[in-house]
């Protein structure tokens, strides 16, 4: 009975999951940082860091995600778990993290683009042994 | 169409009226008075407040104004204001749902609030739909207007009252129509582009 309820709820996220993709290209990476629990700034760092310095996010550009991801329950805040050290200048940061329907929507947008790049890649090099 | 209505030492207040469909122009003006020396510290319906800005305190680097639009000010707004000060941005002013942000320049930063297109086009979106959710208030009230007048006995004074009362409803309506097509037609022209 346990493992049914399980399984019922499983596929409500997963169809949930389903009506949020696809992601734009900043909420992609906003969510591949908050696999674990991080403050608004410290996305944007990742992010840099992630994309090796391309991808640079705006604060207006990262409070919208997070208000938007989170009206749409794909991440909640938490309790920061230790005080910000000096560079959080001795105020505790909101931290954010996925929900469980956040990493099912992670999991099927990276399938989606794993997908296309797949698709893409074959393409490309059916075109370049023909010519 | 700058006005100086006043004039101290150390602060100063200007009437401006931006229509809030071109930011940019609004930010420019901004960046160009704190360049010249005058801070941005609060905004009014239709004026400025500038402080002097602290001798000393000037930059090689011009400072850079974004303006980002949140019309329900809730406790989240404390969080925006934390992450913009973490990257590099000072929350200065803030009125009627629009919030003002300050950046001191300087080239190994990031100069944007708004660093995407989808964020630029949200925010012209709650805009529109904040706007939207003026009119049908403002339309009930022309109605009620009209229907006073047809059915009002007064005469004299007091119709006049009513008259203009309808006219001053009507021009606020009809404004707010081509405020509201013309962001409308922005919003097109940025989803596309």
């Amino acid at each position: 009975m346990a493992y049914l309820t399980g399984e019922t709820q499983s596929s409500h996220v997963r169809s949930q999951a389903e009506q949020c993709v696809p992601l734009t290209e900043s909420t992609y990476l906003i969510m591949l940082s908050l696999i674990q629990p991080m403050h608004g700034y410290g996305v944007m760092q990742e992010v840099k860091e992630l994309t090796g310095g391309v991808v640079r996010l705006g604060p207006g550009t990262m409070y919208g995600a997070l208000t938007a991801l989170q009206e749409r329950r794909m991440i909640e805040s938490v309790e920061p778990a230790e005080p910000v050290d000096g560079a959080g200048r001795g105020r505790q940061r909101k931290e954010y993290v996925l929900t469980d329907l956040g990493r099912e929507v992670l999991k099927l947008e990276q399938a989606r683009l794993q997908k296309l790049a797949d698709i893409g890649r074959e393409v490309m090099e059916r075109g370049t042994t023909q010519s | 169409m700058a006005r100086h209505s006043h004039d101290r030492d150390n602060s100063r207040t200007v009437v401006r009226l931006f229509t809030g469909l071109a930011n940019d122009e609004e930010e420019e003006w901004l960046s160009k008075m704190d360049a010249d020396g005058w801070r941005l510290a609060k905004r009014g319906w239709a004026w400025y407040v500038f402080t002097r800005r602290p001798a000393g305190e000037r930059s090689m680097e011009r400072p850079i104004y974004r303006m980002d639009f949140w019309p329900q000010s809730s406790a989240h707004m404390d969080d925006y204001v934390a992450i913009a000060r973490d990257a590099g941005w000072e929350h200065v002013a803030a009125y009627n749902g629009w919030h003002y942000f300050r950046h001191g320049g300087g080239a190994s930063e990031f100069p944007e609030v708004l660093s995407d297109r989808e964020s630029q086009v949200a925010k012209y979106r709650r805009l529109l739909r904040a706007t939207t959710a003026l009119w049908i208030p403002a339309s009930v009230v022309m109605l009620i207007n009209l229907s006073r007048l047809n059915r009002t006995a007064a005469t004299g004074l007091v119709r006049k009252i009513y008259v203009a009362g309808w006219w001053g409803s009507a021009a606020v309506l009809v404004l707010m129509g081509c405020w509201t097509i013309r962001m409308w037609i922005l919003l097109r022209r940025l989803e596309k582009r």
